[in-house]
């Protein structure tokens, strides 16, 4: 899409022309990052992308120059929905609402491992911890972890070389695992 | 950044939960440490696992103590947890699958548990939802309940928080026609669910037809539902999804409203639209939905009225006034295009109940169900009242629908021209969240689009139908947007328009044709604000589309706009030559062209008007009032323009009374359109009054000035011009204290705005309110100033400039210097000699300093001739030629000449003549009453 900056200044219609290009885009990166295997996923990949124009299209405010951008942005909702879900499935498993009945057995089995989750939460928040120090390393990991965006894309998508994103993924794995323990 | 902003916010409203188990930081280190560990990093992973090792045994001091804490990093490479890191681990689920269609181990089942309800049968299947019939197992009393069990995208994360807030305001609605929403929660399983009062009876519509209930009957259930309806809105709760579905009458005869608010909750606002997106998913009932509610827009009480005055129409009719058939794959746009009103007497086939329905309840209906929110019953309350006047007999306050009366007129004109982008303009100016509701069936069907298409090609029946409708619609977009601008700030319009802009591009993108005219509309109404820049943008952006398909009318219309805004710039001989364009593409064009060419004289006209040759203005703005009488356009907003065009010709040509009288028909014109608070209303009200100062009749003025400012309290319609309008008018009527702060004021606004014509205007006027005053030090003072604000235009040789020459000489007059004051008066009378016509109202006024001139020279008659020549003037230019504040000043100085003259009988005559027209004209109180009284005895 050419640069058009009319569309900046309709945030409502920006969103929407971005996200009917990208759309398909991004469903292949939702299907990428959730590894398939016969189990159910946590959303599949149409509800995800959804989930994340929802939240997406809550932002008044936004203004996206080009699709590198909106991608940027997206992998950062994406992350946001993500974590989203996790944490609400485990605050109900942990019974937050005394009105929800106990679980039964049945239901019980069908959970999920509790350590994917943990996984997960863990990398966000350490991301945040990261954030503070190097910015762009966190952005980095943030759309290969959550957005599944290639080296390439990635350095599209944040402006910057793909020998810079090999070099912060490269550190980043290994401050990541010594953070999660 | 603002996006930047928004996810760091995001990202910090969970940091509070962190489970157990979790690591704590490892991240604290400094900015100044964590430099070093990755420029180190860098050293170390370029080498070998065993050198790596060597490496750090040889580390300096000043790295010495960050060595841990790489020995640890350089580790982590190797361990196990490092490949989880490459994407995102699975997370396991049973029910969280969003997936379109449902599959049978996500249903749930009879004798299943969902939270604390155990369900027991399926009472049914929504687009959104199941509902079962349930009960409580954990209470002393097993009650029943409605339990509605929300599927598809709906069981997503994020439901919960929405329910809790919403649980509180709904369950508190305790209504006897309401049922109750007891809980809504979420199982442990993910499931959302609301659970209702479980009631036993049948929808409204069933019962009505089932029942063969008569009119009144149908009223008195609906009075129940007005007043659940009304009671819930005292709650600030709106239903949102009124619908014979949703009300429900019990054996008994009671009205039961379900799901109160429930569209609401289960709504995302955004995710409504993208609802429909998916398959079998249908978030609201469209046939019932209010447009700003299809559209996407804000949503008030007004669009549970709409839906109950569908409803009722049902009820009465046996049918819905309008199917809104999206299946074909029309766009919202289009298909909210094709609904015409429809008046519920005309649908029913019984005569009896025909008779029953002519009259009141038609005008119930149709002011339920008109398409701007502000135009229907503000209250429930109000809907009700009114039936219940009906029932009694008593009238109703209801008009008639005037709407429905204009729509039928319209449809009988060919507008052509803005048909097609009239559809989709309306849909496009009501709401911003357009484009989103796509048919279900992929593939866009273009139908309307290549319809219009067909219709500037030939003339088939069915083509005739649909532009009919388009024209009704056209109309209806060009009210919608007037009434907009009722309500609305500048601002709001302006922002209005670009994402009308937005819209259009992109859901036109593959349709040129209509994208170009939709601009063109679009740039045309930018003009009313005086966004021109915006404007000739789209100009710019349509014109080759326009030229590229051969669509005459818009083309020529574009030409003639144009043509006046070269003309502006002085390019005279190009605005000539664009005209001339335009009529050639007009004459290419089949078909009644009538309107193109009006607008066309239009542009014309002010090319004219801006060469200054006012008569050619008027005559073609005479031309075009005359071909919109003949050609059947006269009752209609456009036509209330050119009569505006035209009474501004006038007034600038000197024809003050011709003036008042076109622009009091341009008045009554918009008032019958029902057009009375529109800013068009006010300029022909500000017309009239200027014409009416002018003229003449400053008290007249006056009076309209202040019932006009009274009307435009607290709006923000361009305020400037008619503020100017209205101290003009003090200053005639000889309020001159009242004036003076005003013009202050004024001054000071026009400054800030930096709008040097009103600066430039503001200054003449108090020069003259000075000089009336008597101060003329100060005029001389203000003199200077005006010098210097009109130092351009007077170098420039432009009309406008006489003004300052004017100015120069009245003080030239006042001060003594008569030298100057002749000086300056020829060089006005030069000016307006190259740039003026001989009837042009400047003359009047050269005529009388003139006669000031040669009055204090002691020259009696070239004074004499001088105060006839302008009598003869203000006699013409009269409003009122019996009553007339102008001819009273020029017999005053024809007075005072006679007296120079030493021929007092004929001085006392024209004084005691001067002196009735300024007491009818301005009041007894005006200086000029009380010096021609003075000289009258």
């Amino acid at each position: 899409m050419p640069n058009d900056p009319e569309v900046a200044a309709a945030p409502g219609a920006a969103v929407d022309a971005r996200f009917e290009a990208t759309y398909h885009q991004l469903k292949r990166l939702a299907h990428a990052r959730l590894r398939d295997g016969g189990r159910d996923v946590l959303l599949d990949t149409t509800g995800l992308v959804h989930e994340t124009y929802l939240k997406l299209g809550q932002q008044a405010a936004l203004q996206f120059p080009d699709n590198a951008h909106f991608l940027s942005y997206a992998g950062r909702v994406m992350r946001s929905v993500i974590v989203d879900l996790v944490r609400q499935r485990r605050s109900e498993r942990h019974g937050g609402d005394l009105r929800r009945v106990t679980m039964t057995g049945e239901v019980m089995e069908r959970l999920g491992l509790p350590g994917s989750e943990d996984h997960i939460l863990g990398v966000h928040e350490a991301l945040q911890d990261m954030a503070k120090l190097d910015e762009r390393m966190a952005r980095v990991v943030e759309l290969r972890y959550f957005a599944g965006l290639s080296d390439l894309e990635i350095a599209r998508a944040l402006g910057i070389t793909d020998r810079t994103v090999r070099r912060d993924w490269a550190h980043a794995r290994l401050f990541l695992v010594d953070a999660l323990g | 950044m603002p996006a930047c902003f928004w996810w760091t916010r995001w990202a910090e409203r969970g940091a509070a939960d962190v489970g157990q188990g979790m690591p704590g930081s490892r991240f604290d280190y400094s900015p100044g440490q964590w430099a070093t560990l990755r420029r180190l990093l860098d050293e170390a992973l370029a080498l070998g696992a065993q050198e790596q090792q060597a490496w750090l045994a040889s580390l300096d001091d000043a790295a010495r103590e960050l060595k841990p804490t790489l020995a640890r990093l350089l580790a982590a490479a190797s361990r196990p947890g490092i490949a989880a890191l490459d994407t995102l681990p699975k997370v396991e689920t049973d029910q969280f699958a969003a997936a379109p269609g449902r599959s049978a181990e996500e249903l749930p089942a009879h004798g299943r548990s969902l939270g604390p309800y155990r369900l027991l049968r399926e009472l049914g299947q929504g687009g959104m939802a199941t509902v079962w019939l349930a009960e409580r197992t954990d209470m002393l009393q097993a009650r029943q309940v409605a339990l509605k069990l929300p599927h598809g995208a709906w069981r997503m994360a994020g439901l919960a928080e929405r329910m809790a807030r919403e649980r509180e305001i709904l369950a508190g609605l305790e209504h006897p026609h309401i049922a109750r929403l007891y809980d809504a929660g979420v199982s442990a399983e993910g499931q959302p669910y609301l659970a209702l009062e479980w009631v036993d009876g049948v929808p409204i519509d069933r019962f009505v037809r089932e029942g063969g209930l008569s009119v009144a009957a149908c009223l008195a259930l609906m009075l129940q539902v007005c007043e659940a309806v009304a009671y819930a809105h005292a709650h600030l709760v709106v239903h949102r999804d009124l619908k014979p579905g949703n009300i429900l009458v019990t054996a008994a005869g009671q009205v039961r409203l379900l799901d109160f608010g429930i569209a609401k909750l289960l709504v995302n606002e955004a995710g409504g639209a993208l609802q429909a997106t998916q398959e079998g998913a249908r978030a609201l009932t469209p046939d019932y939905a209010a447009p700003e509610q299809l559209l996407g827009r804000p949503v008030g009480t007004a669009a549970d009225v709409y839906a109950l005055g569908v409803v009722l129409f049902e009820l009465l009719t046996g049918q819905r006034p309008h199917h809104l058939a999206l299946g074909s794959g029309q766009n919202l746009a289009d298909a909210l295009a094709q609904r015409a009103p429809v008046r519920a007497s005309d649908v029913v086939v019984d005569p009896q109940r025909r008779r029953a329905l002519r009259g009141d309840l038609d005008t119930i209906l149709a002011k339920a169900m008109k398409p701007l929110p502000a135009e229907r019953y503000a209250t429930v309350q109000a809907l009700s009242d009114d039936l219940q006047r009906h029932l009694q007999h008593q009238p109703v306050l209801a008009r008639p629908d005037r709407l429905g009366y204009r729509l039928r007129r319209f449809a009988r004109r060919n507008r052509l021209a803005v048909g097609a982008g009239g559809l989709a303009a309306a849909a496009i100016v009501l709401g911003a969240g357009l484009a989103l509701w796509q048919a279900r069936e992929a593939g866009l069907q273009r139908d309307a689009a290549l319809l219009a298409q067909r219709q500037a090609e030939q003339q088939t029946a069915l083509a005739r139908r649909a532009e009919q409708a388009a024209e009704a619609q056209a109309d209806m977009v060009g009210f919608v947007l007037a009434d907009l601008s009722n309500d609305r700030s500048q601002a709001d319009m302006r922002q209005q328009m670009e994402r009308a802009v937005v819209s259009v591009r992109a859901q036109y993108r593959d349709n040129s044709f209509l994208r170009a005219r939709l601009l063109m509309d679009i740039a045309e109404r930018l003009r009313w604000f005086s966004d021109f820049e915006k404007a000739n943008q789209l100009f710019a952006e349509a014109e080759p589309l326009l030229r590229a398909h051969g669509d005459a009318a818009p083309l020529a219309r574009l030409l003639c706009i144009r043509a006046r805004d070269v003309a502006f710039d002085g390019r005279f001989e190009r605005a000539a030559s664009l005209i001339s364009e335009a009529a050639a593409e007009l004459s290419r064009m089949p078909g009644d062209t009538a309107r193109a060419q009006s607008a066309c004289l239009i542009e014309e006209a002010a090319v004219a008007r801006l060469r200054g040759d006012l008569r050619r203005a008027v005559a073609a703005t005479e031309q075009a009032r005359l071909l919109e009488e003949q050609t059947g356009l006269a009752e209609s907003e456009d036509h209330a323009e050119t009569l505006q065009s035209l009474a501004r010709a006038y007034h600038q040509s000197g024809r003050y009374r011709e003036a008042a009288d076109t622009a009091r028909a341009g008045m009554a014109l918009r008032s019958r359109l029902g057009r009375d608070h529109t800013p068009g209303m006010m300029n022909a009200q500000a017309q009239l009054a200027t014409s009416l100062r002018e003229g003449g009749r400053p008290l007249d003025a006056l009076q309209l000035h202040e019932a006009l400012a009274a009307g435009s309290a607290g709006r923000e319609i361009a305020v400037g011009p008619r503020r100017y309008q209205h101290a003009a008018a003090l200053v005639s009527a000889g309020r001159l204290a009242q004036a003076a702060p005003l013009l202050v004021q004024l001054l000071a606004d026009a400054r800030l705005r930096n709008d040097r014509t009103e600066v430039r205007a503001i200054t003449i006027l108090q020069i003259q309110l000075m000089l009336d005053s008597g101060a003329t030090v100060e005029a001389q003072a203000k003199l200077q100033e005006a010098e210097q604000l009109y130092a351009a235009l007077l170098a420039g040789k432009r009309y406008a400039a006489r003004l300052l020459l004017f100015a120069r000489a009245q003080v030239g007059l006042a001060a003594g210097d008569l030298p100057g004051a002749e000086a300056a008066l020829r060089d006005a009378r030069e000016l307006i000699q190259a740039t003026a016509q001989p009837d042009d109202p400047s003359w009047r006024v050269a005529h009388r300093l003139q006669a000031r001139l040669y009055l204090l020279r002691g020259e009696a008659q070239p004074a004499l001739d001088s105060a006839e020549a302008a009598l003869r003037l203000s006699r013409q230019q009269a409003v009122n030629p019996q009553a007339s504040l102008c001819i009273a000043e020029d017999l005053l100085l024809r007075a005072q000449v006679h007296r120079l003259r030493g021929d007092q009988p004929q001085a006392q005559a024209d004084a005691r003549l001067a002196a009735q027209h300024a007491r009818d004209a301005a009041g007894a109180e005006h200086p000029v009453t009380r010096q021609a009284q003075a000289l009258a005895v």
